[in-house]
């Protein structure tokens, strides 16, 4: 049994290496079907992991949740600041949340060693890194005891530093607190800049948002990252404990994360160019069918001469198979290489993914590709193995 | 009418093996076979008819026979490529009709060897290809030395020096002397020969058929030569004449001529 199948892949090698001519042009059209198919398939799960990790890093992951506390004043004193935060962790126990943060902004005026820098203050806290994948290039993002410094930590992007003067390899580094207060903040970590951007960005946590400023309190806002499958209805049973907790404020909660966008944003391209990669794959097989049929026409009196061994109809339609099924799967690798050779090329990743990570290259593109490569080539071999099944002997030898 | 056990033996057979092969059991037994298909409107044509043919290990039997006599449909039944529609036939003590379709393959391929007129070698392959060809369809280890096996083949039939050569640069008698060693490479015990020297030139054919008789009686297997040449034929140790679908023993003394307007009937069985 195994030596048939051995038999059957030395059998088909060697008719595709006879006939490699043939081989190679009827295969050409597989490959570069195969390799559209790939990248199609490669560049849509990559734009989509790009635009969805992009979402992620500005709106939260899927499913975050805003919840908008505003005291029965309008202002919110530092002992509202403080209830809230109170009312928020109580909340977060309660339905066992794993990653809340606070978030708030400001724009500040910094004094650096050249000049003075517009930048904007990100209130946090240690969750957001988890919840909007935040990636810390040089140094460390924060720990809750950070929380506890006399001078504040902050996370800074890469324009704040290169505004301020400072090398991202020599953290941490200490930048002057805005406005005329006395005291340093220390850059414990950086983090990429998007490419639009032209003011800096740091990042600071809500207990020590006071220490930038009198402009700056701590936010009344907290973003949840909740389960997906339980979001809407936990996000209700949230707004409904924090409105008993704090009687009078007003409680506001919305989904804020752009996940449902990043499918409704790119669905449609994906499918279309999903559909024309089809119709090439499909003219691609067509192409391999009609020239696998021309052939075993040709190879009606080899058919014959296999029988008179003793093969089997069985055999040979195992062979004849066999034969489309290595050259597809062989031409198949070569288009799933190709697509793989440029979907990493650096130019495809700065002209494509421009402003955006590039995603590595999906695994599921290249297990697509190989899996369609043999597919083809079980189908475009049916029907030619089919016919050699029938081939009358003697008639065919004496063809 | 059929075959003839008191046919006399050709020049050079001898009298000892000729008792040997008499006494054995026949490896291929035809008994009033006949076959006949459908040409619609409920009509039959019959393309054999009542053939009696009894084959010993050994033998060298010559059938001559004219385009359209029956020589294909005999070979296909003799080969196990079709079935009689009457008539019993055994192969190796077996009714072929019993034996499924598969089997029938496994032991066409074990069991007999084909040479055909146009030597039939498998394009683009070296010879030693093409020889190693049925061995693919053979046992583990016939297909783990299948290079060795058909090297040695080859190397018996005087090609060992010849055997990465593909067939466009081999010359006709080589071409058809690697497909006696491709039809003989499993050691059949049966070989059928389609018009093995058609394509040849006379003095050619002749060193090819010495060959294919002397190797084949070497190896004990039995070898039926369908042809239209008599003097082919002739190197059989029986012969006959395949006329009308009907199989007749040649006498002696029958020539050409005579053979090619009416079968020159013998001792019929």
């Amino acid at each position: 049994m195994i030596s048939a199948f051995l038999a059957s892949i030395v059998e088909a090698w060697q008719e595709l290496r006879v006939h490699k001519v043939r081989v190679l042009m009827s295969l050409i059209g597989v490959g570069v079907a195969v390799c559209g198919l790939t990248l199609v398939v490669g560049f849509g799960n990559m734009m989509q992991k790009g635009l969805v990790d992009d979402f992620e890093r500005s709106g939260g992951r899927d499913s975050t949740y805003m919840f908008s506390v505003v005291s029965p004043s309008g202002e919110t004193s530092a002992a509202d600041a403080e209830k809230i935060s109170d009312a928020i962790e109580q909340a977060q126990s309660r339905f066992d949340i794993d990653y809340v943060s606070a978030t708030g902004q400001s724009e500040l005026r910094l004094q650096s060693p050249t000049g003075s820098i517009d930048a904007t203050l990100t209130i946090v806290d240690a969750d957001y890194e988890v919840m909007h994948r935040v990636r810390v290039e040089h140094g460390r993002w924060f720990t809750a005891a950070d929380a506890e410094n006399m001078a504040p930590a902050i996370v800074a992007d890469q324009v704040f530093l290169d505004q301020y003067g400072l090398d991202a390899g020599a953290l941490p580094a200490t930048v002057d607190l805005p406005g005329h207060q006395a005291g340093v903040a220390t850059v414990i970590g950086s983090v990429a800049s998007p490419s639009y951007a032209e003011m800096g960005t740091f990042y600071a946590l809500s207990a020590q948002a006071e220490k930038f400023g009198p402009t700056v309190s701590r936010p009344t806002e907290f973003e949840m990252w909740l389960p997906p499958d339980v979001a809407q209805q936990l996000s209700k049973q949230v707004t409904s404990d924090l409105k008993r907790q704090l009687p009078g404020y007003t409680i506001d909660s919305y989904r804020s994360d752009f996940a449902e966008d990043a499918a409704g944003a790119l669905g449609p391209v994906q499918n279309v160019l999903l559909a024309i990669s089809i119709l090439i794959l499909f003219m691609g097989m067509l192409g391999l069918i009609n020239i696998s049929m021309v052939t075993i026409q040709q190879r009606i009196r080899e058919i014959g001469i296999r029988r008179s061994f003793g093969a089997t109809s069985r055999r040979i339609f195992f062979s004849v198979m066999m034969e489309s099924v290595v050259a597809t799967t062989v031409a198949g690798a070569i288009g799933v290489l190709i697509a793989v050779l440029v979907l990493k090329a650096p130019i495809v990743g700065q002209v494509l993914f421009d402003g955006m990570v590039t995603p590595q290259v999906p695994f599921s593109a290249v297990i697509v590709g190989m899996l369609v490569s043999i597919g083809i080539g079980a189908l475009a071999g049916l029907v030619p193995a089919l016919v050699a099944m029938r081939v009358r002997i003697i008639d065919a030898i004496r063809a | 009418m059929g075959a003839t056990p008191d046919i006399p033996a050709p020049p050079g057979t001898a009298p000892a093996a000729e008792e040997a092969t008499a006494a054995s059991a026949p490896l291929l037994s035809l008994r009033h076979v006949a076959r006949t298909v459908p040409i619609g409107e409920g009509k039959l044509l019959t393309i054999l008819s009542d053939i009696n043919l009894d084959v010993r290990s050994g033998e060298h039997i010559g059938i001559v026979g004219r385009s359209g006599t029956g020589k294909s449909t005999l070979l296909n039944i003799l080969g196990l490529l079709d079935l009689p529609t009457a008539g019993e036939m055994d192969f190796n003590g077996e009714p072929v009709q019993s034996i499924p379709r598969n089997r029938a393959a496994k032991t066409r391929g074990r069991d007999i060897g084909f040479v055909f007129q146009q030597f039939n070698l498998l394009p683009g392959r070296t010879a030693v290809e093409n020889v190693e060809a049925p061995l693919m369809y053979g046992t583990g280890s016939e297909f783990r030395n299948r290079r060795r096996i058909a090297a040695e083949m080859l190397g018996r039939l005087g090609l060992g020096d010849r055997i990465d050569a593909k067939p466009n640069r081999l010359s006709g008698g080589e071409q058809q002397r690697v497909a006696i060693a491709r039809a003989l490479v499993r050691r059949p015990k049966l070989v059928l020969a389609d018009e093995p020297t058609g394509a040849l030139d006379v003095e050619t054919g002749k060193t090819v058929m010495g060959l294919l008789d002397g190797i084949t009686r070497e190896s004990g297997a039995a070898l039926i030569t369908i042809t239209h040449d008599l003097s082919i034929a002739n190197m059989a140790s029986r012969r006959y004449a395949l006329h009308r679908g009907e199989l007749q023993a040649i006498r002696d003394d029958a020539t050409a001529q005579a053979l090619s307007g009416a079968p020159a009937a013998g001792g019929a069985r």
